[in-house]
C-alpha cells in the first residue's frame, strides 16, 4: 500500500521532534483571544527554539571535528532499529597476495600451542624453543600471587628453573582491580617475549579505563632478564595473532556513559605511538549506518621486535570476542537481533519476529596492510573462533540460528554458509539443518570437510553431524545419531579420527570421545568420563599429540561423599586403537584453565601453580 | 520512574520492567493506537504486541528514549492492522489521511532509486527541521499520531480551515522536497 509507506517513512523522525509534537503536552484551555498572546509567545519560542537549534547544530556539527561527525550523530540519534547497513566499503578487486612465507621458523623456536591456522601463532601461557620451556605462572594476579614469567631448562628429571620475571603494570590499578596476563608470544629467534597483560586504570581525560599493555622483555639470557619496551593501548584486549614479525592486537574499546558529542576524545578511541595518546584517525574508521553497541573493535597492527605502530582500523559499533585469522585475513563479527514484522493473514494480527543475525566484516593484512575488503549478513550466531575457517577463497561459516515469532516463540536450530571472500557474498548454504531447538556445540573444519556438534542442552544429547564440502554446489551432509553429551571441541586427530572433547550426561562430568570419520557417516568409537568435576573450557589448556594419540589436561575431581574435598590433578590419556586409557596421573595445584604440559623425548613437563616432570 | 532505569530492567530481563513501561507509557501508546485504530480493543492488543516486542528487543537495543522508542513500534502495528482490517470495509475518517499521505510521494518520473533509509532519514529530518515548530508540530499530529483536525485546531488555537490549508501547504512541499533528494517510495 503505496501511502501507508508515505506514512511509514514518518518512522524516521528524530525523537525530539515526536516528542515536541506529543498531544499529551498541549494544555487545553486555549482560546481565540489567548491565542494572540500564545502566538507572540509562540513566536518568541520559535526564534529560541530555532536560535537553540542552530546553536547547537553548529556544536555538533562544527565542535567536533567533521571527519567524526558521522559518529557523532548516531551517538546522539538515539537510533538502534538496524537495518542491513553495510558495515563495510564494498570488496572491490580479488587481493594481489604478496609472497606468503608464513611459518618459516627454521630457528630454535618450537611451535607448542595447537593454532588453528599454521603460521598464524595464537598468544598462549606456555612457549618453548629447542633448549627452554617459558611458563606464565599465577596469570591472575589474585590473593597476592604474582604473575610471573618463568624459563625451565628442558633437561627431563633434572630440568630447573633458570629464571625468572614478575610482571607489573605501568600505571597504577584502579583500586580492587585484577590484572591479567592474557598471554605471550616467543620470537622467532626466542631472544624475545612479548607479555600481553589487562587491567583498569581511569585515564579520566579519555572517559575510559581498560588498559591493554605489551611488555617486551629480553629473555636472550634467562638469569638476566630485561625489560626493553613497553606499549599502552586503551581498551581490554580480545584476542591476537603474531603474524611475520607483527603482533596483530584486537581490542574492545567502550564508549562510557559520560562521553561529550564535542570532544570527540571521549568518544574516540585512542592509540600511544610513542608520544602519548592520540585519537585514531577518522579515515581509519569503518562506521555503520546503526549503532547496535556504544564500542569499538580495534585492530592494531605492531612490530613484534620494537613496538613499531604500523596501521591501525577501528571498526564502530561491534561485539566481536573472538577472531579467526587467516593467512591474509581478520574476521570481525558483529550480532545482533534483527526484528521485523510478519503479517499473520489468518489471523490478521501484525506482530512481530526477530531473529540473530551475524555480519561478518573482511579485513585484510596482506602486503603489510590492514584494508577492509567488505561484509555480509548471515543469520545466526557465531560460538568461537573454529566456526569459520577459510579455504580456497571461500569462508565457511556454522551459525546457530535463533528465531522468535509470534505463533512458535522461540526456536533453534544451526545453518552453514560458504561465503566468496573476494565478493563476500553466499556461494552456497545448508540452513536449519539441526533438529528444532539444538543449537551449536562446536564446530571443526578440515580442508573440504566440516564437523559440527549440536546438542539440545537440556538433555545432554548430540549428533554430531559430517559435511562435505568438496562441491559446495552440493553439499551433503550426515549425522551420528543421538549420543549422551556434546562436545564443545572438536579436534582433528589425525588417521581419519576426530577428538570431541565436552560434557557427558550432567555439566559437571567431563567427556573425551573418539570419532572415526568414514565416507559418509561419523561413528563414536569410545569415550572416557570423570564425573563431578571442573575441566578446562579453554582449548589451548589441552595438549593435542596426534603422533601418539595423547590428550592431556588439568582438572579439579571432588569427591561426592566428602565435601570440600578435591584432587587437583594433570591427566593424560591415549587412544591405543580401541579405547582411551589413562596413562599419567600427576598431582599439581592450578586452575584448570591456566595448567599446560608438554612432552619432549619421552617426558611429560607439567605446569600449574609449580612445576612437575615425569617420564612415560 | 526514569527510562535507563526501566531499561536496566529489561536487561535485568525482571518483569517490573513491563509494569513500569505501562505505568509510564501505557496511556501515550494506547493515543497513538487509538487516533489510528479507533477501537479501545485493537488498542488495547497493539498496547500488548508492543509490550511484548520491547521485551524481545531490549537487550540488546538500549534505547535512550524508550517513548519513542515504544511509539514508533505501536505506530507501525496499529497501521499495519489498520491497513489489514480496512480493505474491506467502508470509508472512514483515517482513510482520508491515507489519502492525504498520497501527496507526500514524489512523482516517479522526476527522480532516480532509493538509496536507503539513512539518506531519507536525512531527508524527513532535515525537512522538518526546516518547518516553523508549530507547523511541524501539526504536520506530525495529523501524519504520525492520526490526530484528527478539530482536535489540532482546538489545541494549537487555530481554526479548522487553517489547519487544514496549513496541512496541505506542508504536503506539497514534503512532497517537493523528496523529489529535491531523489527520493521515490
Amino acid at each position: 500500500m503505496k501511502n501507508k509507506k508515505a506514512l511509514d517513512i514518518l518512522n524516521l523522525v528524530n525523537d525530539e521532534y515526536i516528542l515536541a509534537a506529543n498531544p499529551e503536552n498541549i494544555t487545553k484551555t486555549k482560546t481565540q483571544k489567548s491565542y494572540k498572546r500564545s502566538r507572540m509567545s509562540a513566536a518568541i519560542s520559535v526564534t529560541a527554539c530555532f536560535l537553540i537549534l542552530v546553536f547547537s547544530f553548529v556544536l555538533v556539527h562544527t565542535n567536533v571535528s567533521r571527519p567524526y561527525a558521522k559518529i557523532a550523530r548516531l551517538l546522539n540519534s538515539n537510533d538502534y532499529a538496524g537495518s542491513y547497513g553495510s558495515l563495510s566499503p564494498d570488496p572491490g578487486a580479488p587481493d594481489a597476495i604478496g609472497p606468503n612465507d608464513k611459518n618459516t621458523s627454521d630457528g630454535k623456536y618450537e611451535e607448542i600451542t595447537d593454532n588453528q591456522v599454521n603460521g598464524v601463532i595464537e598468544a598462549d601461557l606456555i612457549k618453548r624453543s629447542d633448549e627452554y620451556i617459558y611458563y606464565m605462572h599465577h596469570p591472575i594476579f589474585l590473593y597476592g600471587n604474582t604473575p610471573t614469567l618463568c624459563i625451565y631448562s628442558i633437561d627431563g628429571e633434572n630440568s630447573e628453573m633458570v629464571g625468572k620475571y614478575t610482571v607489573t603494570e605501568r600505571y597504577e590499578r584502579s583500586d580492587g582491580s585484577n590484572m591479567v596476563i592474557k598471554g605471550f608470544y616467543l620470537s622467532e629467534d626466542c631472544t624475545r617475549v612479548t607479555v600481553i597483560l589487562s587491567y583498569y586504570y581511569n585515564h579520566k581525560e579519555y572517559n575510559h579505563f581498560d588498559n591493554t599493555e605489551l611488555i617486551s622483555l629480553d629473555v636472550s639470557d634467562p638469569k638476566n632478564i630485561k625489560e626493553l619496551n613497553r606499549i599502552t593501548v586503551l581498551g581490554y584486549y580480545l584476542d591476537s595473532r603474531l603474524v611475520d614479525g607483527d603482533i596483530l592486537l584486537f581490542n574492545g574499546y567502550d564508549i562510557g556513559g559520560r562521553y561529550d558529542l564535542n570532544n570527540e576524545k571521549t568518544f574516540v578511541p585512542h592509540i600511544d605511538h610513542g608520544e602519548g595518546f592520540e585519537i585514531i584517525p577518522a579515515k581509519d574508521i569503518i562506521v555503520s549506518d546503526f549503532t547496535t553497541y556504544r564500542n569499538y573493535t580495534v585492530v592494531t597492527r605492531i612490530n613484534e621486535k620494537d613496538f613499531d605502530i604500523k596501521d591501525t582500523v577501528a571498526y564502530y559499533s561491534t561485539n566481536s570476542s573472538f577472531f579467526y585469522v587467516s593467512e591474509n585475513n581478520i574476521y570481525i563479527l558483529r550480532t545482533y537481533a534483527d526484528y521485523n514484522q510478519e503479517l499473520l493473514e489468518e489471523d490478521n494480527i501484525q506482530s512481530f519476529f526477530s531473529k540473530q543475525v551475524t555480519e561478518i566484516s573482511r579485513l585484510s593484512y596482506a602486503n603489510d596492510k590492514l584494508t577492509p575488503k567488505g561484509s555480509i549478513v548471515i543469520d545466526g550466531s557465531i560460538g568461537n573462533q573454529y566456526w569459520l575457517d577459510e579455504y580456497n577463497g571461500i569462508l565457511r561459516a556454522v551459525t546457530s540460528t535463533g528465531e522468535y515469532t509470534y505463533k512458535e516463540g522461540l526456536t533453534t536450530s544451526a545453518d552453514l554458509y560458504c561465503i566468496d571472500i573476494n565478493k563476500m557474498k553466499i556461494a552456497a548454504s545448508v540452513t536449519q539443518f539441526a533438529p528444532k531447538g539444538e543449537s551449536v556445540q562446536s564446530v571443526r573444519f578440515n580442508k573440504d570437510r566440516a564437523y559440527v556438534c549440536t546438542a539440545l542442552v537440556i538433555s545432554f544429547i548430540d549428533p554430531v553431524f559430517f559435511f562435505d564440502l568438496s562441491d559446495i554446489e552440493n553439499i551433503t551432509y550426515t549425522d551420528t545419531g543421538d549420543i549422551e553429551g556434546y562436545s564443545s571441541s572438536l579436534v582433528n586427530f589425525g588417521d581419519d579420527l576426530c577428538l570431541g572433547i565436552g560434557v557427558g550426561n550432567s555439566k559437571s562430568t567431563f567427556k573425551v570421545e573418539i570419532y572415526q570419520k568414514g565416507e559418509y557417516i561419523v561413528k563414536s568409537v569410545c569415550s572416557y568420563e570423570i564425573e563431578n568435576s571442573n575441566f578446562p573450557t579453554d582449548y589451548k589448556a589441552y595438549l593435542i599429540d596426534r603422533e601418539n594419540k595423547l590428550i592431556g589436561f588439568g582438572i579439579t575431581v571432588r569427591d561426592p561423599n566428602v565435601p570440600e574435598s578435591s584432587s587437583e590433578l594433570y591427566l593424560l590419556l591415549q587412544y591405543d586403537g580401541e579405547k582411551l586409557e589413562l596413562i599419567k596421573s600427576i598431582d599439581i595445584k592450578g586452575e584448570p584453565n591456566t595448567k599446560r604440559a608438554v612432552l619432549i623425548d619421552g617426558y611429560l613437563y607439567v605446569f600449574g601453580n609449580h612445576f612437575k616432570v615425569e617420564k612415560l | 520512574m526514569d527510562d535507563k532505569k526501566i531499561v536496566e530492567l529489561y536487561f535485568e530481563r525482571s518483569e517490573a520492567a513491563i509494569n513500569h513501561t505501562e505505568e509510564k507509557y501505557g496511556k501515550y501508546l494506547r493515543c497513538i493506537s487509538y487516533g489510528i485504530l479507533g477501537s479501545h480493543e485493537d488498542a488495547e492488543e497493539c498496547l500488548n504486541d508492543t509490550l511484548h516486542a520491547a521485551w524481545s528487543s531490549i537487550p540488546p537495543k538500549s534505547p535512550e528514549n524508550l517513548g519513542t522508542y515504544l511509539g514508533r513500534i505501536i505506530r507501525n502495528l496499529s497501521l499495519n492492522r489498520y491497513a489489514a482490517q480496512n480493505t474491506k470495509k467502508r470509508r472512514n475518517d483515517n482513510d482520508v489521511i491515507f489519502e492525504e499521505a498520497a501527496e507526500f510521494i514524489p512523482d516517479p518520473a522526476s527522480s532516480f532509486s532509493l538509496a536507503d533509509e539513512l539518506v531519507l532519514r536525512d531527508a524527513v529530518n532535515s525537512f522538518l527541521y526546516s518547518l516553523p515548530e508549530v507547523t511541524r508540530n501539526i504536520f506530525l499530529r495529523r501524519y504520525w499520531y492520526f490526530s484528527n483536525i478539530s482536535e489540532i485546531a482546538r489545541d494549537y488555537g487555530m481554526s479548522a480551515a487553517n489547519v487544514k490549508v496549513t496541512l496541505h501547504r506542508t504536503r506539497k512541499k514534503f512532497k517537493k522536497h523528496l523529489e529535491k533528494e531523489g527520493i521515490i517510495i
